[in-house]
């Protein structure tokens, strides 16, 4: 009867995971085999002309790099405040608050930043679309993820050395920079591979305040300077474009918009999997 | 209240109540005198680490607790207002039953504690002198002297357990507290930490918690056994040079 149950849960799990993977398998081949006529070196550089129906997708490259990195900049210093409060200095009824607030915020639709960019950003402030409105909104939307990831790092941090630290005359400050983040850097890693994959194929957020179709290059300024990018080119084209020439270059940005999501997500891979394989042992 | 002449440490009721008041630790009072050895014996969960963590605030780190009455250190209360918690720590060091050596090499590991010092902290020649001194006092200069930049993960664990009483002695402590420091270890490894312990007692106060009443025997000037009860642990003074095992089997200590 036991071996029966224990087959049972496998074969679930094993049928789970299969469906997954064809799941997964199923979009990246349909996005590839689509996108594959348009995909060259050329396309990644040149910029994009005729609505989208010729040239590439090098703006949109640059652009997505721009809101990417600015977001970094807003998320992981705030992160990394936010992370310490909640492992380290909030007391535990507070800590509890913020993670159940972590949580929320981790599910608050992209398309409510993109509402709050356009009223904070584009009208309050004045800024029309602007690549900082789109990097900041992208900042918030993804500061959860990035806290979440590294605040569990730090919880997977064994007490042990705490503990030894505090008792060689080691303050509060001094084990946060001696002991914790030095032991935190995997989560930080891991939690920015995460956010920057999340942040760079959203379209909601950047839709009113900071993304245009065409007609960017460089961002120049603040107020009035919008970017390309490359979730917002794919939104476009897939609607608006009624040139069959557009098509496959339309698959081919998903498929550097995909490759983009997926080879940084591989890269925060190693150093997810090191702070859980550590929180298992201790 | 005391006499702080020649005492290293000194408690008077101290107490340890966990939530909602329930006793752990009742009103206990001993003393310590300088350059000696007391060891707490007693069952498993019967309060001794949590009575060690009180003699140098590290029970602060488990706020669940509530600690009182009194405890001094030659002759200063502890648990005052101003007292300098980290300083105090650096004075009354601790070894831990496992070795924790931190991420890094062994001479890192050794300065370690160096790092809260902020000004006071000794300069690039001092402190690889007192690393040098401090793996010196406890036999690890011979054997890790020449890779002090390897990662002080690659020691066995006695020379981890060592390396952490370098790093306790390199802040110059005047007293340690040793929370069963050989139970993680082979007889070979303990048998050299026993004689680390008593070169040291020539100038520091010890405070040893062990489940081995051998160990007690060998190394302590002074033994008492902290015994569960309801009320709270109580902590009983064996006789000078009493067979702790007998007297444990007598008494049900351990039963």
């Amino acid at each position: 009867m036991r071996r029966a149950v224990d087959r049972l849960f496998w074969g679930f799990a094993g049928a789970a995971t299969a469906l997954a993977l064809l799941a997964f398998v199923a979009i990246a081949g349909a996005i590839l085999s689509r996108a594959w006529p348009a995909l060259s070196w050329r396309f990644l550089t040149t910029a994009a002309a005729d609505g989208g129906a010729s040239g590439g997708v090098g703006w949109q490259l640059v652009g997505t790099a721009v809101l990417v990195t600015t977001a970094l900049a807003v998320a992981l210093p705030l992160a990394t405040g936010l992370a310490l409060l909640v492992e380290v200095f909030a007391g535990a009824r507070t800590a509890r608050l913020l993670r159940l607030g972590l949580y929320v915020g981790n599910g608050i639709p992209s398309i409510v930043f993109g509402l709050f960019a356009l009223a904070v950003f584009s009208k309050a402030l004045g800024w029309g679309k602007s690549w900082l409105a789109g990097g900041l909104v992208l900042g918030f939307m993804i500061l959860p993820t990035v806290t979440v990831a590294l605040a569990e790092r730090m919880a997977a941090i064994p007490l042990k050395y705490r503990e030894a630290a505090a008792g060689l005359g080691l303050g509060t400050s001094d084990i946060v920079r001696a002991v914790i983040l030095p032991q935190s850097v995997g989560g930080l890693v891991s939690g920015a591979m995460l956010g920057l994959a999340r942040a760079a194929g959203e379209t909601a957020p950047i839709l009113f305040a900071a993304a245009v179709f065409s007609g960017a290059t460089w961002p120049a300024g603040i107020a009035e300077s919008p970017v390309l990018a490359l979730p917002y080119h794919i939104f476009v084209l897939a609607q608006d474009s009624l040139d069959p020439a557009a098509t496959p270059r339309l698959w081919g940005a998903a498929a550097v918009l995909l490759a983009l999501a997926v080879s940084v997500s591989a890269v925060a891979l190693p150093a997810r999997l090191a702070a859980h394989e550590e929180a298992r042992r201790v | 209240m005391f006499e702080a002449g020649g005492v290293a440490i000194a408690t008077q009721a101290l107490a340890v109540a966990g939530p909602g008041g329930r006793p752990i630790v009742a009103p206990v009072s001993f003393r310590v005198p300088e350059r000696s050895i007391f060891a707490v014996i007693g069952p498993s969960g019967a309060g001794k680490s949590t009575l060690l963590r009180c003699l140098n605030r590290l029970i602060d780190l488990t706020p669940a607790l509530a600690v009182t009455g009194e405890v001094q250190v030659a002759g200063r209360s502890i648990y005052a207002r101003e007292v300098d918690v980290d300083a105090l720590r650096r004075e009354v060091g601790t070894l831990f039953q496992q070795p924790v050596v931190f991420p890094g090499s062994i001479a890192a590991n050794v300065a370690f504690g160096f790092r809260a010092m902020g000004a006071a902290a000794p300069k690039k020649a001092e402190r690889a002198e007192r690393v040098r001194d401090a793996l010196v006092q406890v036999g690890l200069w011979a054997e890790v002297g020449h890779r002090l930049d390897e990662s002080a993960a690659t020691l066995s664990l006695g020379q981890q357990q060592r390396l952490c009483l370098a790093r306790a002695l390199v802040l110059a402590p005047r007293a340690l507290l040793l929370d069963e420091p050989t139970s993680a270890l082979d007889p070979g490894a303990t048998e050299r930490i026993e004689e680390l312990l008593r070169g040291l007692k020539s100038r520091l106060a010890l405070v040893l918690v062990t489940h081995n009443l051998g160990q007690a025997e060998r190394l302590a000037d002074q033994v008492a056994a902290l015994v569960p009860a309801p009320e709270g642990a109580r902590l009983v003074a064996c006789p000078p040079a009493a067979p702790l095992a007998e007297l444990a089997l007598q008494n049900g200590w351990f039963a």
